[in-house]
C-alpha cells in the first residue's frame, strides 16, 4: 500500500495547525504540489519534493546559473560574504559557505583581506574546496560569518537543521542565508515551492521562530537581484545574537538601497 | 564609511574645505550632535543654489547655515495625502499599526501640515485617539477631521505614544539633539517611532538639492541620527521607501525606532514581506 500523508500535522517550524493544500502551478494545470501551510507562522512545508543532488546533479539554472561563482566571476555568495564581512567589521574573519554546490565564490572570498580562512560544507566536496567541513561536523569549529545561499528550503527538519547551523556560529557570529519569503499572497502563483528539492518554503514568521528559539535576531534585506530576475519575494537573512550587527545593518542600509548580488559586480 | 566618503569628497571636490572655505570667517563651532570639530564650506553655485554650511569631521552632520525660520507647515507637497489620495502619513501610519499588531493604538503625527491624511489615520480600526502636534502658525489641513486631535508641541510633553511620526521633520528642527530627543521620547517604551528625512551619504554637496531649500537647517546622517537615538535609549533600524524608488529619491530613508528590541524585530520582521517601506503612491 502506497504511504499516506497526514492531511493535518502541527507545523514543524512552531507546532501551530496546518492546513493540508493541494496548488497547482498557474501556467501548467499537471505541475502540482501538496503541501502544508501553518496557520499561525506561515511556513509551508511542501510534502514529497526531494532532490537528491550527489545522486541527480546540478543541471537547473538556479543551482548553475549566474548566481554560482566560477572561476572567473563572482557569484551571489561572494556578494553575501562582503555584506556580512561588512556587518562585522573584524579583521581575520572565519568563514564557513554551507551547501556551496558547484560555486567556486569561495575562491574569491578567501581573497579579501578581511578574511583569514574560507571552509565549505555539503553533502559532497562538489567545489573542489581546499578546506571542506563534512555536515555532520558542523558545531565543531568555529565561524565568524556563515553563508548559506539557497539551501534554507532543502532543509527537511527546521528545528534540528537551524540549531546545527547555528551551532558553528562564533559568539558574535553572523549567519547570512538568501532564500525567497512566503509573503501569504497566492501560491499557485510561487514557481519557487514547485522547485525539485524545495521543500521548506519559510515565512518571515517561521524564520522569526527559529532565531527565537536559539536566542537570535533576524533581519530582512532585499538583494538588487531581487528588483530584477530572482523576483520581489527573494531576501538575504541576517542572522546574529547581538543587536549591534542589527544596527551596523541598518547603517548599511542608510547609504544603499540593496544588498549586493551576483547582477552588482561593482567590486 | 560616510567619514571616508566626506574625506574623499572634500579632496577632490570643487567646493571643498580648502577651497571653499569662507575665508577670514572664525573657524567654524564644534558639531550640534557630536561636539567634534566641523569644518566650513560654501556650495558652488549651480542652478543658483549656492549655501554655505558646515561639515562634522566625526559623525558627517551638515548644518546649512543662512536657514529661513521654519515657516508655518501649510505648504503642499508630493507626499501629502489629498482628498483622493493617501498620503505619507497614512501609509506609514497603516504599516505600523499593523506591525505593532495591537488595538487601542495613541498615535501622534508631527506637524503633519497640507497633508489631508488625519482622518484615514483616525479610521485604522488599531488606532485609537490620534493627535497632531503644531508649532504656531500651522495650520493643519486635517484639523476639525473627525477622530483628529490637534493639539499644541507644548501641550504634549507629557504624553505617551505608541506610535509616533515625524515626516520631512528632522531638517528643520531649530537644536538638532534636543528637538530630535523631544519627537522621541513621545514614545512610550515600547513604542515605535517612524522618521522620514534624506540621509546625507558624502556626496558632493553641491548636486542636492536637499540642501539648498532655505527651510532647511541639518542634513542628517546615519551617524549623527543614531547618536541623538542612541543616547535616548533608542534602536535605529532604516528602509528605503517605495517612493524613493519611483522617484528616484536616492537618499530618501524611513527611520524606525524604539526603545523596546522586542518592537525591532517586529519592524525587521515585517520587511520579509515588503521589498519596500510602504509610502505614499507616485502620481
Amino acid at each position: 500500500m502506497k504511504p499516506t500523508t497526514p492531511a493535518a500535522e502541527a507545523c514543524i517550524v512552531c507546532e501551530g495547525p496546518t492546513t493540508f493544500k493541494t496548488v497547482t502551478w498557474h501556467r501548467n494545470p499537471d505541475r502540482r504540489i501538496f503541501l502544508n501551510n501553518c496557520g499561525v507562522c506561515g511556513f509551508v512545508r511542501v510534502v514529497d519534493n526531494p532532490w537528491n543532488y550527489a545522486e541527480k546533479g546540478f543541471s537547473d539554472n538556479s543551482t548553475s546559473g549566474p548566481r554560482v561563482g566560477t572561476e572567473s566571476r563572482t557569484g551571489r555568495e561572494f556578494h553575501m560574504a562582503m555584506l556580512g564581512l561588512d556587518l562585522l567589521d573584524i579583521d581575520n574573519a572565519r568563514v564557513l559557505i554551507l551547501g556551496a554546490g558547484l560555486s567556486r565564490d569561495w575562491l574569491h572570498i578567501s581573497r579579501d583581506d578581511r578574511v583569514d580562512s574560507v571552509t565549505t560544507s555539503d553533502l559532497e566536496n562538489f567545489n573542489q574546496s581546499p578546506d571542506f567541513l563534512e555536515l555532520d561536523q558542523q558545531g565543531t569549529r568555529e565561524f565568524d560569518l556563515v553563508i548559506a545561499c539557497e539551501v534554507l528550503e532543502h532543509l527537511t527538519n527546521p528545528r534540528v537543521d537551524f540549531v546545527q547551523i547555528f551551532s558553528n556560529l562564533s559568539s558574535r557570529g553572523v549567519f547570512v542565508a538568501s532564500t525567497n519569503i512566503y509573503d501569504f499572497s497566492p501560491l499557485e502563483r510561487h514557481w519557487y515551492p514547485f522547485i525539485p528539492g524545495h521543500v521548506s518554503y519559510h515565512s518571515a514568521g517561521s524564520l522569526e521562530c527559529l532565531a527565537r528559539a536559539s536566542g537570535l535576531r533576524v533581519d530582512f534585506r532585499v538583494p538588487l537581484v531581487a528588483t530584477q530576475r530572482a523576483g520581489r519575494r527573494k531576501r538575504y537573512v541576517i542572522f546574529s545574537g547581538h543587536d549591534d550587527a542589527m544596527s551596523t545593518a541598518a547603517n548599511w542600509f542608510a547609504t544603499n538601497w540593496y544588498a549586493p548580488s551576483e547582477i552588482d559586480n561593482r567590486r | 564609511m560616510i567619514r571616508d566618503r566626506l574625506g574623499a569628497g572634500d579632496r577632490s571636490s570643487s567646493s571643498t574645505a580648502s577651497n571653499a572655505t569662507v575665508n577670514g570667517d572664525p573657524p567654524a563651532g564644534p558639531c550640534k550632535v557630536c561636539s567634534a570639530p566641523t569644518t566650513p564650506h560654501v556650495s558652488t553655485p549651480e542652478a543658483a543654489i549656492g549655501r554655505s554650511y558646515t561639515a562634522c569631521t566625526l559623525c558627517g552632520l551638515l548644518e546649512l547655515d543662512g536657514s529661513v525660520e521654519t515657516p508655518a507647515n501649510t505648504g503642499a507637497a508630493k507626499r501629502h495625502g489629498s482628498a483622493k489620495r493617501p498620503g505619507r502619513e497614512f501609509a506609514i501610519a497603516l504599516f505600523a499599526a499593523e506591525l505593532l499588531g495591537r488595538s487601542g493604538l495613541r498615535t501622534l503625527t508631527w506637524r503633519p501640515g497640507n497633508s489631508a491624511d488625519g482622518q484615514r489615520v483616525a479610521r485604522i480600526p488599531l488606532i485609537e485617539r490620534y493627535d497632531i502636534a503644531i508649532a504656531d502658525g500651522d495650520e493643519p489641513r486635517s484639523a476639525g477631521a473627525d477622530g483628529v486631535n490637534v493639539v499644541g508641541i507644548e501641550a504634549i510633553e507629557h504624553e505617551r505614544y505608541d506610535l509616533v511620526i515625524a515626516s520631512e521633520i528632522l531638517q528643520l528642527l531649530d537644536d538638532p539633539v534636543e528637538g530630535f530627543a523631544q519627537i522621541l521620547r513621545g514614545a512610550n517604551p515600547s513604542g515605535l517611532v517612524v522618521i522620514t528625512t534624506d540621509l546625507y551619504d558624502g556626496s558632493p554637496v553641491d548636486k542636492l538639492r536637499f540642501h539648498a531649500a532655505p527651510e532647511h537647517h541639518w542634513f542628517w546622517t546615519i551617524d549623527a541620527l543614531s547618536r541623538v537615538a542612541r543616547n535616548e535609549g533608542f534602536f535605529v533600524d532604516v528602509r528605503l521607501p517605495e517612493i524613493a524608488v519611483h522617484r528616484n529619491l536616492v537618499r530618501k530613508r524611513f527611520v524606525y525606532l524604539s526603545r523596546d528590541p522586542e518592537t525591532m524585530q517586529r519592524v525587521r520582521t515585517a520587511f520579509g514581506a515588503e521589498i519596500h517601506a510602504p509610502s505614499e503612491m507616485a502620481e
